[in-house]
């Protein structure tokens, strides 16, 4: 494939990766590595590398509109972030030790379970933000915005701390071991551990990915594994997607996210399931 | 649970700077690299799409002025753009909430650490 034919195509796909990646909080490098590895021929760290510098285009173009809109929790997202940044510098440091295939069947096993839990389990609890939380742990991360799909604010209290930190660097881990954001566990730890509405947990996940994906990205950096070609023109996709993704969020109900969310981490399992089974 | 109850980290202005630095970043960075793409593409400057560059090509590149590191320059830019936002929360807590301020003063530590070991 000529280069420029190679780098039109990534542009493309990753405009669609960036609208996904900026409404469902994540940074999109569950799609963006299989795709680069399986239709473009590109290494695998490379494009875990890609993935990684791309995933801090996602959030600095995401996460400025949701501050606006007051959907971000800067509290509760500098607080998760310490443990994100310890898993992504472990688990890239522990690239080298741990067998590949046996983190992606395990990720796959907890997405499933996250799947089911977002889309069924969580709807009676999801109702119950509507009206105000029992008392939080902390009220330093209690948070409330303004939710336009249904033109009420939404006031929640955070609960569980030490769980969501514990997922805060499972997530950071992931980020290091295979080069994604970590928002597939992030958004769906905060929603169904700590409480926090989902349309708040998205906004506050995309704030968090870039700094996790600094941690992991400065790291291959380092090792000398980032392709600028494609990186660029990745990030030129993701930059155009995302700044679309971001304009629907408050458009869209939580129910709906939901929904996307639990449909996205069945489909990240599948992958993750192929890629241990060594299909993908 | 009231507005008066909640304590917001964040005035909207402080919102309003932060959004404008992220989204800047990632702005210029984003120009920087398709210039970087276009001159590449009409120079015939890139053989290899996939062909990685370690950080001393990069700065070799940046420093000879030439294609590469026009889009080595708008990766720096875009790394650099969450590490200024960690170093303007702390700015920006050291003279708010001191508790809050320690978050993101560990966050760089361990960026810096991640990186140092690596290095």
């Amino acid at each position: 494939m000529a280069v420029a034919e190679t780098l039109l195509i990534l542009l493309l796909i990753s405009i669609v990766i960036g609208v996904v990646g900026s409404l469902l909080g994540i940074g999109g490098g569950v799609f963006l590595i299989p795709i680069m590895t399986l239709c473009l021929g590109i290494d695998i760290k490379v494009a875990a590398a890609t993935s990684l510098v791309t995933i801090i285009v996602t959030s600095s173009t995401s996460a400025p509109r949701y501050l606006r809109e007051g959907l971000v929790n800067v509290s509760l997202g500098m607080f998760l972030e310490v443990f994100t940044v310890t898993g992504a510098i472990i688990g890239a440091i522990a690239v080298a030790y741990i067998s590949q295939s046996y983190i992606e069947a395990l990720f796959g096993i907890v997405l499933i379970y996250a799947a089911v839990y977002m889309a069924i389990g969580m709807e009676r609890r999801s109702e119950s933000h509507k009206a105000l939380h029992p008392a939080s742990s902390d009220s330093r991360f209690n948070g409330r915005f303004r939710d336009e799909s249904t033109d009420e604010t939404r006031y929640y209290g955070v609960k569980n701390l030490p769980r969501g930190a514990f997922a805060g660097f499972i997530a950071g881990n992931l980020s290091g071991l295979i080069g994604v954001g970590g928002g597939v566990v992030k958004v769906p730890a905060m929603h169904i551990w700590m409480g926090v509405p989902v349309k708040a947990a998205v906004a506050t996940s995309n704030f968090m990915i870039g700094v996790t994906a600094v941690a992991s990205a400065l790291v291959y950096l380092a090792n000398g594994l980032v392709a600028p070609a494609i990186t660029a023109a990745a990030a030129i996709g993701i930059f155009i997607g995302a700044v679309i993704g971001s304009r629907t969020l408050h458009r869209i109900t939580g129910r709906s996210l939901r929904i996307m969310f639990s449909i996205l981490l069945v489909v990240i399992s599948a992958i993750m399931f192929l890629r241990a089974g060594g299909i993908l | 649970m009231t507005d008066g109850e909640m304590r917001q980290p964040l005035t909207p202005r402080a919102e309003r700077m932060f959004s404008r630095l992220l989204f800047g970043g990632a702005l210029l960075s984003v120009i920087v690299f398709a210039i970087g793409i276009v001159l590449a593409l009409a120079s015939s400057s890139i053989t290899d799409v996939s062909q990685p560059m370690s950080l001393g090509s990069i700065a070799d590149s940046i420093a000879s002025m030439n294609v590469m590191g026009l889009i080595g320059c708008g990766m720096l830019i875009l790394v650099a753009t969450p590490l200024i936002r960690i170093f303007a929360t702390i700015l920006y807590f050291s003279l708010r909430d001191r508790w809050l301020m320690v978050l993101p003063v560990v966050t760089v530590v361990l960026i810096m650490f991640g990186f140092a070991v690596r290095m």
